[in-house]
Order: C-alpha cells, then sequence, then structure tokens
C-alpha cells in the first residue's frame, strides 16, 4: 500500500468508529426536541377545560394572533416549563458527567453529593424567616455553592478521588440534619413550604429564571466541551494526564466550578431532582462509552430528554394536577434504570 | 536536545528523608542515557523531578536553556514521556489512547494530520488489529505497546521512559528497547530511560547513571559502569560480570545477597 492509500484509509478507519456516536447525538437531540413540543401540548387540566393541540401551536407560531387566555397559558406558563425542563435536564446531565470523570467514581453526582440536600436547606431557612421566593432561590444557590466548596476544600489536600466522594456524601448527612432541625422549630405551614420545594418542581418556573438558567448552561457547557480531550486523559488516571501534559490541578479547579455553577442554578429554581443527573452518565457511557467529545453532549441530552419526559407524565399521572416531577424521575426512573444496568456489563463499555 | 541536570534536590512533602541529595548528569543527543539503581532510590522520581512534575530545588536544563524558560505547551510537544505507572482500566479505544499522545494538538474534531501520525505508529508496532478494541480488554503487555506508541505519537525531540520494558516478553522487550534505539538515532533525541534490567540497560544505552543514596554513585559508558564492584555497592549483592561474546556488552549473573538472609519458617 502506498502512503497515501494508507493516509486514507486510516481517515476511514476513524471515521467508521465515530459515525455511530453521531448519529446517537443527533438521535437523542430529535428526541429531546419532540418530547419538548409533545411536554408543550400536555395539559394537567381536567378534560374540560383544555386547549387544542390545534390552539396551542398556533398560539406557540403566531402569539400575537392568540386570546389573551390561550396567550397566558401558553405562552407565559407551558412554554417556559417545558423549556426550563430541558435545560435543567441538560444541565444536571452534564454536570454529573463532569463529576464522574473529574471524580473517577460512578456514584457521583449532583445530588448524590449533596447539592440539592444543601439548597433545600438554604430555600427552608429563606421559607422560615418568611423571604420571598427570590430570597428562596438565591439562598438555594448560596448553599449548593457553599457545598461545592465543601467538598472541593475537604478533598484538595487528598489525591484520593473516593474522599472526595466520602466528604460530598458526608455534607449530605449535615445538611439532611439540620434542615430536619429546622422543620422540627418551623411552623406547620412552613414546613409545608419546605417540603414542597422539596419535592423538586418546574412549576416555579418564570422565563426570567429560564433565562438565567438557559445563560449559566450556555455559557459553562462549551467551557467543557472545549476541554474534551483533556478530560478523556483524565479517564486514564490523574498521573497519566498530567503525563500526557494536563494541567490536573487546574482544570478540575475549572471544572468544579463550572458543575457546580449548573447544578446550583438548576437546583435552585426547581428544588432537588434527584436521578437525572446519576442516569444520564450512565446511560451514555452505555451509548458512546468514554471519548468525553461524545460522552459529555450525550449525557447532558439524556438528562434533558429524561427529565422533559418525566414533566409530561407528571401531567397526566393525575388529570387535574400536576405531580412534582422530582417524584416522578426517581419512581419511573429507577426502574428503567436498574434494567439498563444490569443488562449491560462492563464488555458494554466502548470509547 | 540535549537534557541536562544540575545539583537537583528534592524531598518528598513531609518525609523526613531527603530523596535525591544532589544529582548532576546529562543525557546528550542522540543517545540513550539509563538511570540504574536499587529499588527505591528515586529513579522516577528524578525523572519527575527533571520534567517538573515534582517541585525539586536545583536546575533542569532542556538544550541549554533553563527549561523554566519553556512554555508548558512547547514542553509538551517536545518532550514524549511514559509513566511507570499504569493507566486506569478505561474504556477508551486503543486508538483514542494514542491520540491522547497528541493532546497538544489535538482539536474536538479531529485533524487528519493526528489520525495519520497515530496510524502510523500503531502500524509500527503492529498494534493494527486492537485499535477499535477498548483498552481494559487487552494484556498487560499489550497495553505497555499502546503506552509506547503514546508515547511517541508526539513525535518528541526528547523521549523519556520509566520502565518501558515492565510487563513485556522477550521479543516485546528487544522490539521496544530496538524501536527506541532506531527512533534515537534517527531523531537525535536526548532519551532518557529508567531500567531495572543490568542486562537490557548495559546492551541498548549509551550511558548509564547509576545512583545511590540520592546521589550519582557512577556515570559512563556500560562496560565502566557495570563491574563487579560497583553493583556489590550499590545493589548489596554479589555478582559475576563478563563481556559477552555476542553483544559485546557487560551480563551480569547474580550470585546472592551480601547480608544474606536465613529464611525460617515455622
Amino acid at each position: 500500500m502506498g502512503h497515501q492509500e494508507q493516509y486514507n484509509a486510516s481517515r476511514a478507519v476513524y471515521a467508521r468508529l465515530n459515525k455511530k456516536n453521531y448519529r446517537i447525538i443527533i438521535g437523542l437531540a430529535v428526541v429531546c426536541v419532540v418530547s419538548c413540543v409533545l411536554d408543550i401540548l400536555t395539559a394537567a387540566a381536567s378534560p374540560a377545560y383544555r386547549l387544542s393541540t390545534k390552539e396551542v401551536l398556533r398560539c406557540l407560531l403566531n402569539p400575537g394572533a392568540a386570546s389573551p387566555g390561550t396567550y397566558v397559558i401558553v405562552i407565559k406558563m407551558r412554554l417556559p416549563i417545558s423549556l426550563m425542563a430541558v435545560v435543567v435536564g441538560f444541565a444536571l446531565g452534564m454536570s454529573g458527567a463532569v463529576m464522574q470523570t473529574i471524580l473517577h467514581n460512578p456514584l457521583a453526582s449532583p445530588y448524590t453529593l449533596g447539592v440539592g440536600t444543601a439548597a433545600g436547606f438554604g430555600a427552608s431557612i429563606a421559607i422560615v424567616l418568611g423571604l420571598g421566593s427570590i430570597a428562596t432561590s438565591a439562598l438555594a444557590f448560596a448553599f449548593a455553592m457553599l457545598i461545592c466548596l465543601m467538598i472541593y476544600m475537604l478533598g484538595r489536600n487528598n489525591v484520593n478521588s473516593g474522599s472526595l466522594v466520602l466528604s460530598g456524601i458526608a455534607c449530605l448527612f449535615l445538611f439532611q440534619a439540620l434542615q430536619a432541625l429546622l422543620q422540627y422549630s418551623a411552623s406547620e405551614d412552613q414546613n409545608q413550604s419546605i417540603v414542597f420545594w422539596s419535592f423538586g418542581s418546574l412549576q416555579r418556573t418564570t422565563w426570567i429564571k429560564l433565562l438565567i438558567a438557559a445563560v449559566v448552561v450556555l455559557i459553562s457547557s462549551p467551557l467543557i466541551f472545549t476541554d474534551s480531550w483533556r478530560y478523556t486523559a483524565l479517564t486514564m488516571g490523574d498521573e497519566k494526564a498530567a503525563s500526557l501534559g494536563v494541567n490536573v490541578s487546574f482544570l478540575k479547579i475549572k471544572a468544579f466550578f463550572l458543575i457546580s455553577l449548573m447544578a446550583a442554578v438548576s437546583v435552585c429554581f426547581t428544588g432537588s431532582i434527584g436521578f437525572v443527573g446519576l442516569a444520564g452518565p450512565h446511560i451514555s457511557r452505555m451509548l458512546v462509552g468514554e471519548d468525553q467529545r461524545f460522552y459529555f453532549p450525550v449525557s447532558a441530552l439524556c438528562g434533558a430528554g429524561l427529565l422533559s419526559m418525566a414533566s409530561i407524565i407528571s401531567k397526566i399521572i393525575r388529570p387535574g394536577s400536576v405531580f412534582p416531577v422530582g417524584i416522578v424521575t426517581s419512581i419511573i426512573g429507577v426502574p428503567f434504570f436498574f434494567s439498563l444496568v444490569f443488562r449491560s456489563n462492563r464488555n458494554g463499555r466502548r470509547g | 536536545m540535549s537534557l541536562k541536570v544540575k545539583h537537583l534536590r528534592y524531598a518528598y512533602p513531609k518525609a523526613k528523608e531527603t530523596v535525591l541529595k544532589d544529582i548532576s548528569f546529562t543525557a546528550p543527543d542522540g543517545q540513550i542515557t539509563s538511570i540504574i539503581g536499587a529499588n527505591g532510590v528515586g529513579k522516577s522520581t528524578l525523572i519527575k523531578c527533571m520534567l517538573g512534575l515534582f517541585k525539586a530545588e536545583g536546575e533542569v536544563w532542556i538544550n541549554d536553556v533553563p527549561r523554566r524558560e519553556f512554555h508548558h505547551g512547547e514542553l509538551q510537544r517536545k518532550i514524549g514521556y511514559m509513566t511507570q505507572e499504569n493507566a486506569l482500566l478505561t474504556g477508551l479505544s486503543v486508538l483514542n489512547v494514542v491520540l491522547l499522545g497528541r493532546l497538544g494538538t489535538l482539536n474536538i474534531r479531529v485533524q487528519d494530520d493526528d489520525i495519520e501520525k497515530a496510524m502510523s505508529v500503531i502500524r509500527l508496532l503492529h498494534l493494527e488489529p486492537y485499535i477499535d478494541r477498548p483498552f481494559y480488554a487487552l494484556s498487560g503487555g499489550q497495553r505497555r505497546m499502546v503506552d509506547v506508541a503514546q508515547t511517541l505519537v508526539r513525535d518528541p525531540q526528547i523521549l523519556v521512559m520509566d520502565e518501558p520494558t515492565a510487563n513485556l516478553d522477550l521479543v516485546n522487550e528487544l522490539q521496544v528497547l530496538e524501536l527506541v534505539k532506531s527512533y534515537t538515532k534517527q531523531k537525535n533525541t536526548a532519551t532518557l530511560l529508567t531500567l531495572h534490567d543490568l542486562n537490557l540497560a548495559a546492551r541498548y544505552s549509551d550511558q548509564l547513571v547509576l545512583l545511590k543514596d540520592g546521589c550519582v554513585f557512577r556515570e559512563g559508558k556500560p562496560e565502566d559502569v557495570v563491574t563487579e564492584e560497583t553493583i556489590r555497592e550499590a545493589y548489596g549483592v554479589e555478582v559475576h560480570v563478563h563481556i559477552s561474546s555476542r553483544t559485546g556488552t557487560p551480563m551480569v549473573l547474580p550470585l546472592e545477597a551480601v547480608n544474606k538472609t536465613d529464611y525460617i519458617f515455622e
């Protein structure tokens, strides 16, 4: 074989290896879009008061021409909620994936490391003090960032990534206890608000909240994505990555900051949604393996799709009311997740 | 591109003893320099200090320029470093693992240049049948060969390999060292190895650096460094050394430890 032919063959080999991964990304993106549209079309109201599919679609395409009632329902309520499901799912899937890579631990996710619990505690303080909804989100955000900082500081001096995960789990217990303490001394009304907040729900979404979350995700994810090859080197171990020229501690600080931001901004607006940040990375690894250029986007899209579908289910489970989406993701998601985990063994992993 | 250290000194954080007390030597262009010495003497530590992965006192010069005057990225492209530690068992494909060796130039969308380079090294090392296999599914020796490919793929001007023959069988051992030798001569690289196999070290190195007690104990041509007396001093082992009629280099036959232990099992 001549040189030119060999080079062409090399390129062909590489293209073949990646082709399937591109298809998976496109497929998942389509699933997310379809699910989001279905989510907008799905009504929680009892059948008598529902808008027809035609009405909703017409309003989406030409909001100016719709009647004021329809406009409020579709543009002010349904649209931001459905988009928020996609944005938050994306953020949770992405931050879970990055956490698992930098900690070398498949148990890591925003929820298992206590980000959701800490945010819940922050929100509870605001509720008990009788502060408004802006302060509730702000305190939830502050505590979510705080726990990420705590996990990072605790684990920083130890090379062992297991200790980082352990310190996260320890923080989770701490904030759970603190929240219990707060609930113990709170009034009945406050308690109800706290419990409702901690369920995890998309119903509190407004356009402003959606905008903030979307901006954070749109800024953070490209910053993570451009480092894909460095994260890929990290899957071979911190020492190996350093020998390949990766500045491991800087990469980890940067990653920690960005995913804390994404996780915190998600939970502060929606409450604790547990399962998406753990399932996204695992499904992604089964589909595309550990090449982080594909693993990150696929995990994020899985998260977005999962939460969007959960949002649909939360509306049709009991007509006339919306089930908290955090409960739906766990109850429907966990059995599905088990089936995936037990069906695929180690040999199913690719890269 | 020569590699030079002057008065290098290093102690592990919080450790009482200083591992490396005063190390100076030069690894010249177009030659293989091997660091030898007993277990725990600091061979790998020395390499990590020289590459700046550990912060040591003393000076490191690359091509007669102090290392600190180079940019991180520039060093990354010039130096190929293969660790002794095995990589985590990632599910990455062999092709991706090799491509990671070109991390300095890799884009999200991999350039043709990087793929071609990776494939040519893969062909050279006969790894073609494994390119789409996950790294964890390879044998220990195959993984080592992939490590070698990953190190060579960036066309380094300085080659640093920590125990390149660990886990390799006889044929791969020879193949890797022959490859390193050809690469060193053809590309005129400064090549620095650590080797625990004295016979291989003596056969393939132009220069040996024998460490003992944190200092350079002997330095020079293999036949000057590998003698019965120096090996007894540095390793605490009585050996018989003869010059092989086939390779013309010193061959070491270990006889017994100087401080012999009587193992008694009850």
